[in-house]
Order: C-alpha cells, then sequence, then structure tokens
C-alpha cells in the first residue's frame, strides 16, 4: 500500500529458544483500528512494545507516517502507548499524569493543563483531574491512562489490554469510550486483546498472531468467513471441521464428496482435488431432507434464541445451531444438514 | 466492648518495646539531661541543689565550641550529601540489575556494614598515614615536595573520605528501600510520553525515592554528627568535632555535667536543623504540586 500511514516489514525479534515475533509484516493506513488478536504468548505486547521503541527487532524495519523508525528511541517515535499495568505515576494528579507528555514536548503550563482536561473530558472523566491516580478504581486508571497516551495527539496509539481483567463491564464500558474516542478524531490505533469479541467489535482489520508469527490479517468478517487455517477458523469462534474429498470446480464453486453424497462449497480453485477440511460454522447450518450429511441426534443444548443440536456424523461430530428445532426432536433421531454453498470455506488439509 | 479489647490488645504488644525505650531510651537521656544542670564536682556545691544552666552557657558562650559545633554540622552535612551522591547511582544500579546478580552486588555495597568502624577508620590509615601507600606512591613519583606537609591524613577531606566509607552503605539502604518499590513501568511510560532517559529520571524516578533519600539523609547525618571514631583517627588536633569534646570532657577531664550539656546541644541543634530541612523539602513539594498558577 502506497499510503500506509504505518508499515512493518520482515520485523522479527529473537527470543531465549524461540523467536517472539518471526517475520511480521502488516501495513496500516492512516485513521485505521488494528486489533491484534492472539492466545497468551503470541506476541502481542511484544509487538505494542516493538511499535514503542521499548523492543528492537532483530531484523526488518519499521516504518511510521514515512520515516523509519527502527532505531529510533521511544522518545522520538510519537507513538503513546497504554500499558497493560496503565503506569500512571503516583506522585503526580490525575491532571499532571495526563499533561506530562505535552510537558515533554515543551508546551506551557497554562495551555497544557487546558488541554489536558480536555483530554479528560472527552472521556467523560473531567471529575477525576485533581485525584491522585493510588485513590482510583480500576476503570479510572485505565481511562486515565487513556486521556494520557491521548492528550499528545500521537500519530499511533497502542492500547494494551491486561491479560485478565478484574471485571467485564468495567472492561466492556472502557472499550466503549475507547471507541468512541478513537472513531470520530481518527486515531490510527492499534489494540492488543486476547478476547475475540474486542478484537472484532473495536477495529478495521484484525491480525490474529500465533507464537509470534501473523497467521491472518484482514477485516473481521473476512477472518471469519474466510480463515486461512484451522487455528484461525477455531480461534476466531465456534467451527466444525469435516473431512471431505475436494472432486474439482464448477462455475457454483467447489464441488466435494461427502459421506451422505455430494455438496457445493463456496470456491478455492487453489487448491487440489484431494483430501480437504470443510469448514462449517455451527450457525450456517440448516436442515435438508436432500443435505449431503446425515447422522443420529446425540445431545440437545434448548438456549433460547436457538437450539444447539450435537449429531454424530459418520465424518465426527458436528455442532449445529437451529433457529427452530423440528418438533418431536429427541435423542437418536435422524437428521439430514445442508448449507449455503457461499458459507461452507474448504481449509488444505493439513492447515 | 468491641473497642476496648482491642485497645487492651494494642497495649499489651505495644508494652514491651515501650518498657525497653523508656529503660534503654529514655532514662539514660533524662539522666543525661539531669547531669547537665548539675555543678561540676569541684564546683561550691553539687547535686540537686543548684540547678544552673551554667554548663549550657558555658557551652554557647565559648566561641570554640560555637565554631565546633558548626564544623561538626558542616562535616555532617558534607557526608550526607556526599552519600546522596554516591549512594543513588549504586541503589538505582542494584534496582536495575537482574534477580540473580542483585543478590551479589547488593552484598558486595552491604557487606562494609558488617566490618567494625575502627576496623574500617583504622584501614584508611594504611592507605593515607605517612607511611601509608599513597604517599609511598607520591614518593615513588617523586612528588614529596608536596609531602613536605606532613601527613595527608590530617585534612577535612580524608576524614570526609573516609566517613562516607563507612555511612554511604547506610544511605544505599534507605534509598533501596524506596527504589525498589519504584515499578520499571513508570520509566516506560515517561519515555513513551516523550521524556529522554535522564529526564525520565529526573521527573520520575527522583521524586518517587524522594522520602527513602529523606530517611537516608537523616541517618547519615544523625550518625555523621555523633562520630567520633573517624573524627579522632583523623581530625587531628586542626579538625576536631563535637562528639570528640564530649568525649574528652567526660573521660579525660571528667567533667560529666559539661559534656553532658555538649551533647543536649549537639542533639537539639541536630534536632532543629533537620526540622528546617524538612520543612523547607514539604513547602517544595507543595509548591510543585500545587504550582503557582493558582
Amino acid at each position: 500500500m502506497a499510503d500506509a500511514h504505518l508499515s512493518l516489514d520482515r520485523v522479527s525479534v529473537r527470543g531465549r529458544d524461540r523467536p517472539i515475533l518471526d517475520g511480521l509484516s502488516f501495513t496500516l493506513a492512516r485513521g485505521q483500528t488494528l486489533a491484534l488478536l492472539g492466545p497468551e504468548g503470541a506476541g502481542k505486547t511484544a509487538t505494542l512494545l516493538l511499535l514503542a521503541g521499548f523492543l528492537r527487532p532483530s531484523l526488518g524495519t519499521v516504518k511510521l507516517a514515512g520515516r523509519d523508525i527502527t532505531a529510533a528511541p521511544p522518545e522520538g517515535r510519537d507513538i503513546a502507548m497504554v500499558f497493560q499495568e496503565d503506569a500512571l505515576f503516583p506522585h503526580l494528579s490525575v491532571l499532571d499524569n495526563v499533561g506530562f507528555g505535552l510537558k515533554m514536548r515543551g508546551v506551557p503550563r497554562g495551555e497544557r493543563r487546558q488541554q489536558a482536561r480536555a483530554a479528560l473530558g472527552a472521556l467523560g472523566i473531567a471529575a477525576l483531574a485533581e485525584r491522585h491516580p493510588g485513590r482510583l478504581d480500576a476503570t479510572g486508571r485505565r481511562l486515565v491512562a487513556l486521556a494520557r497516551a491521548a492528550a499528545c495527539h500521537p500519530a499511533l496509539l497502542l492500547v494494551d489490554e491486561p491479560p485478565a481483567p478484574a471485571d467485564a463491564p468495567q472492561r466492556e464500558a472502557v472499550r466503549a469510550v475507547l471507541r468512541a474516542a478513537v472513531g470520530p478524531e481518527h486515531i490510527t490505533a492499534i489494540l492488543a486483546t486476547h478476547d475475540r469479541a474486542a478484537a472484532f467489535g473495536f477495529s478495521d482489520v484484525v491480525a490474529l498472531l500465533r507464537a509470534g508469527v501473523l497467521e491472518q490479517i484482514g477485516a473481521p468478517k473476512e477472518l471469519f468467513e474466510r480463515p486461512a487455517n484451522r487455528f484461525v477458523a477455531g480461534f476466531t469462534g465456534p467451527c466444525n471441521l469435516l473431512p471431505a474429498t475436494l472432486l474439482g470446480h464448477t462455475g457454483a464453486g467447489a464441488v466435494l464428496k461427502l459421506s451422505g453424497g455430494t455438496a457445493n462449497a463456496a470456491a478455492r480453485p487453489e487448491l487440489p482435488a484431494g483430501r480437504v477440511l470443510l469448514c462449517l460454522r455451527p450457525h450456517h447450518i440448516r436442515l435438508d431432507p436432500a443435505g449431503p450429511v446425515r447422522g443420529p441426534v446425540q445431545r440437545i443444548d434448548y438456549q433460547g434464541a436457538m437450539t444447539q443440536v450435537t449429531l454424530a456424523l459418520p465424518e465426527g461430530p458436528v455442532v449445529a445451531e437451529l433457529r427452530q428445532a423440528p418438533p418431536g426432536l429427541a435423542r437418536g433421531t435422524d437428521l439430514r444438514l445442508g448449507w449455503d454453498s457461499a458459507d461452507a470455506w474448504l481449509l488444505p488439509e493439513d492447515g | 466492648m468491641r473497642r476496648r479489647t482491642l485497645l487492651l490488645l494494642a497495649a499489651m504488644v505495644l508494652l514491651p518495646a515501650a518498657i525497653g525505650w523508656l529503660v534503654f531510651f529514655g532514662a539514660p537521656l533524662g539522666m543525661l539531661g539531669l547531669e547537665t544542670v548539675q555543678r561540676h564536682h569541684s564546683g561550691a556545691t553539687a547535686g540537686f541543689g543548684g540547678l544552673l544552666p551554667g554548663n549550657y552557657a558555658r557551652v554557647l558562650a565559648s566561641p570554640l565550641y560555637r565554631r565546633l559545633l558548626g564544623e561538626t554540622f558542616k562535616l555532617a552535612g558534607l557526608c550526607a550529601l556526599v552519600s546522596l551522591l554516591v549512594g543513588y547511582p549504586i541503589a538505582w544500579g542494584l534496582r536495575l540489575a537482574a534477580d540473580w546478580a542483585r543478590r551479589s552486588k547488593t552484598a558486595g555495597s552491604l557487606g562494609p556494614v558488617l566490618v567494625n568502624v575502627v576496623v574500617r577508620s583504622l584501614g584508611w590509615l594504611v592507605v593515607l598515614g605517612e607511611f601509608g601507600l599513597l604517599n609511598l606512591v607520591l614518593r615513588t613519583l617523586r612528588l614529596e615536595a608536596d609531602l613536605s606537609r606532613g601527613s595527608r591524613l590530617r585534612s577535612e577531606l580524608s576524614e570526609l573520605g573516609s566517613m562516607v566509607e563507612v555511612f554511604f552503605p547506610l544511605m544505599v539502604l534507605a534509598l533501596y528501600g524506596a527504589v525498589s518499590k519504584i515499578d520499571l513501568a513508570m520509566i516506560r511510560a515517561a519515555r513513551n510520553l516523550g521524556a529522554t532517559r535522564s529526564r525520565a529520571f529526573f521527573e520520575v524516578v527522583v521524586p518517587l525515592s524522594l522520602p527513602g533519600a529523606a530517611v537516608g539523609v537523616v541517618t547519615v547525618f544523625a550518625l555523621a554528627t555523633g562520630a567520633y571514631i573517624t573524627v579522632a583517627a583523623f581530625g587531628g588536633v586542626r579538625v576536631r568535632a563535637m562528639a570528640e569534646i564530649a568525649y574528652e570532657e567526660s573521660s579525660t577531664l571528667v567533667n560529666w555535667q559539661l559534656g553532658a550539656a555538649v551533647l543536649v546541644v549537639v542533639v537539639v541543634s541536630a534536632g532543629i536543623l533537620l526540622r528546617l530541612l524538612f520543612a523547607g523539602l514539604r513547602r517544595a513539594d507543595r509548591d510543585s504540586a500545587a504550582g503557582p498558577a493558582r
């Protein structure tokens, strides 16, 4: 991308026994928000620390707004970070915490205080200005940390979510504020999280990391509906993986052979004919008297808006979420299942 | 009822310490105070009959004592200051050291505390004495001209140096206590917000370690004020301190009353000095927190 605001080119960071980051490349346009998603130890925090200048890449380059910042010191990057541990200065008031970045940039005192107040006001916490960080609850500290980072109007805002936040509603509140703050101001931002819902809801682009390797990057919908491999499919949501045989491609898409007949799936012409994995999201599966797979019901979980049904197919167990369960559904009932070919996604067998 | 039980419990817990304090600290200090208002045994009246502030008058009126008091405090203050400057990088270095390295580095910097003050002070004699290492080196380098003034032991500088050597581990200990609580994420946060390495140190680390520095300064200042051995070893006739005078009055001249008065004057004036220092610090702190634009 020519107008990339941020670009990483094959960035690697060496670790003790395995690379912390391995050949990480992606670009981000101005005003976009990216979510770094992945399990513990995937390299999310490492990526943020690298961008902030606290971790030196052993290979690769990082560019921000057309400038190579690979070797720039943390203070010379115009990147503000909200740390996992908030890291508010305990000896300064909330207002002075938020004004710290402006002070370092030489903004005179009066103006600094005014801007800091504005940054607090933008997040709806102007009332906290005179308090000390030690007197705040977790949500308050998080919001102040956010205001402190945003107050400098950085070229890039990094937000590192703690791995195990104490309180889910608090976290939701912080995220709502974050979304409201980042959206209208067109701040380019990166959120590191292990929570899929947060990543999907927050961002224009999601990058899924595993063990320092970028597994896939794209719009949330793309990752969910067109996962690159088994790991992405599983991490982005519940997914049934059925072994199948790819017979070939027609105008209608891929043609598969399953235990109960042939079926169609979304086209993936790059896959050679032979053994593949069929990736089916539970809510895409429906009852179909002419469907290509069939098996007895093993388990029924009524969940209000839908009924979760587990079937034992010859391919293996499958979970389907049915909007309306057929009358008389019971354990042992034989059901035939089908799906829209556009919702069925193929993965290479070893993916 | 519950409140009373708690109070009783608190009293029971505190009682042994309170008794210990009274017996081992309060009582001797009180007796020392009483001693000061009595006449020397050679005087006309002795005992409680003639309670006179005469000893204090003698101490405070004497230009010699006044000068020595000033010199004692100057020396103690310098000692505290130099210890602070020497101790700070060490404490901060310990903070930054890896866990495994910290243990040996701590032992290295605090180990000297385990060696007796006398031994450490006299150790300097070997280095700085008339036939010591330093003079030997100078003589070898044909710089004898400087030696004509005799041993370089008896100078304020060597006295200050040895006192710093004796007391700075305590400063390191006090500073480390404060510095070890500073989350290194603070420094990252400061640098992330645009502070250079040194700016982050002065804006974040220094203010956060101020309480430890204050404890260290008080400890070193108080101990240096009462330092006797190093002064005796290095001060000679030219540099003398109040602790030495007190010792001389009490032991050599057997005028306990005057010796005690000297000590009380030292303790009280040291207390006043520290009081002023902290008042100043608090004021500076308040000013920087509240700001002039109010």
